[in-house]
């Protein structure tokens, strides 16, 4: 069996005795590491389920259970410091899992893709290359959806932008990536110039 | 693959627009599409042209550049600019075995545990250091694993297994590292004695092909400790010390 399957596997069979032990309906929201492991069969990042507005007072005893029950001691938080495009509710995938009280969902491939943009770490960006050959990303809707998430994001935005010119050089090559130069909002600090014209461009505007 | 090949910018931009894109034009035309000065278009395309890579035509008076299909290397050069080697982490049964082992040692990993002989922890240790330059999600995570078992390690195997490995170096960073994050002087006293004191120049941590591209990021990012061990990373403080804070407890 796959690394990723295992991966996957081992969450599923979590959130399943979670749905066994449940008394009434509730709904989760996947985020992060756990949605990629969960919707599109990636490695999880870590051991913990990141969720988003997800009402988690209601199955609060019965992860309880769950942890007893399966050995997997597998903490479940609501991010406070995530952010998504808007309009990501509309475009939720639910897990198949055969659950009967707990509904998964998990963030459209490209609202997690985004959202991964946003800290652009080393990791984020392994994971968003797994996700990529999982799924096969398309560049356009990808570079719409981060425009999107950056319209209402809070904080510097110039990490977020040099991550997602990384990404596209890393999967889709230079020239593409050029194009993405010329997306950065004005005001934005563009990284180091990576041609000669562009350096000469660079020193024009900040004459 | 490309990147490594072909240093400049200018050159990569105008092999992509040629020969993956398929675009054809003047150099006017080219320069813009691949977003590089007139002169550097013209550069590339008039040495493109000594090596028979692109084929000229004249249209109402001007010369149109396009790649040229015909060359003898056409298909390797497509299949060159084309190649995008992968910087996903490795996912073969070797490397899925380190993981399952550093788990059951104390790493978060979503991966089942496999147990670990007493006497083999400094050895699967060292595995996951080596695994960490080429799996980010793991190098995140390493230090968790490190906090949980030092005290109870073999120095001495430790250093034997890492030397072995080629990766004595590596590991005293990830111990000055985990060191840093638990505040305790003892390990960064471990730490010292693995250092390779002959390191004085930066160089990439990751072993991956996108270690070498976003060097803005790297700059930001890269901890103090890690440059003070030769390392870059793109991977900051803050993200080691976020996953040690959730999963140490």
């Amino acid at each position: 069996m796959s690394l990723s399957r295992y991966a996957a596997a081992e969450l599923a069979s979590f959130l399943t005795a979670i749905d066994a032990a449940l008394h009434q309906a509730a709904t989760l929201v996947v985020i992060g590491g756990s949605a990629l492991a969960l919707g599109y069969g990636g490695t999880a990042a870590t051991n913990d389920i990141d969720t988003y507005e997800s009402d988690l007072e209601a199955i609060e005893a019965a992860a309880e259970r769950a942890r007893a029950e399966t050995g997997l001691n597998i903490p479940i938080a609501n991010s406070t410091i995530a952010q998504l495009p808007d309009g990501y509710e509309e475009r939720l995938k639910q897990v198949p899992l055969p659950t009967k009280k707990l509904t998964i969902f998990v963030l459209d491939a490209y609202d997690l893709a985004a959202s991964k943009l946003l800290r652009g770490n080393q990791h984020d960006r392994q994971q968003l290359t797994q996700l990529h050959e999982l799924v096969s990303l398309d560049r356009a809707v990808l570079v719409s959806r981060f425009r999107e998430l950056m319209t209402g994001f809070v904080g510097d935005p110039t990490e977020p932008w040099w991550s997602l010119r990384h990404f596209v050089q890393e999967t889709w090559g230079e020239l593409l990536a050029a194009e993405i130069d010329e997306l950065i909002p004005r005001g934005v600090h563009r990284g180091h110039p990576t041609t000669q014209g562009e350096a000469r461009r660079t020193r024009k505007r900040s004459r | 693959m490309l990147a490594y090949l072909v240093t400049s910018p200018s050159r990569r931009r105008m092999l992509e627009l040629l020969w993956r894109h398929g675009a054809a034009g003047s150099a006017s035309d080219l320069a813009k599409q691949a977003r590089v000065s007139f002169s550097s278009a013209y550069r590339e395309l008039t040495l493109m042209k000594e090596f028979g890579l692109v084929a000229v035509r004249v249209e109402d008076g001007r010369e149109v550049y396009s790649a040229a299909t015909d060359h003898r290397d056409a298909e390797l050069l497509r299949r060159l600019v084309e190649s995008r080697p992968s910087s996903a982490p490795p996912d073969d049964p070797a490397c899925a075995a380190v993981r399952r082992r550093v788990r059951a040692l104390g790493a978060p990993l979503a991966v089942p545990a496999e147990p670990v002989p007493e006497d083999q922890r400094e050895e699967a240790l060292v595995d996951a250091v080596r695994l960490a330059r080429r799996d980010a999600t793991l190098a995140r995570v390493l230090p968790v694993a490190l906090a949980a078992q030092w005290k109870t390690l073999d120095r001495d195997r430790l250093e034997r297994s890492a030397v072995r490995a080629k990766e004595k170096h590596t590991v005293g960073f990830f111990l000055a590292l985990t060191a840093e994050l638990l505040g305790d002087r003892v390990l960064r006293g471990w730490a010292a004695r693995f250092r390779d004191h002959r390191v004085k120049t930066l160089r990439p941590f990751f072993a991956l092909p996108s270690a070498r591209m976003g060097k803005d990021l790297v700059e930001r990012r890269t901890p103090q400790l890690a440059r003070e061990w030769g390392y870059s990373m793109d991977l900051s403080l803050d993200s080691f010390q976020s996953a040690f804070a959730k999963h140490s407890a």
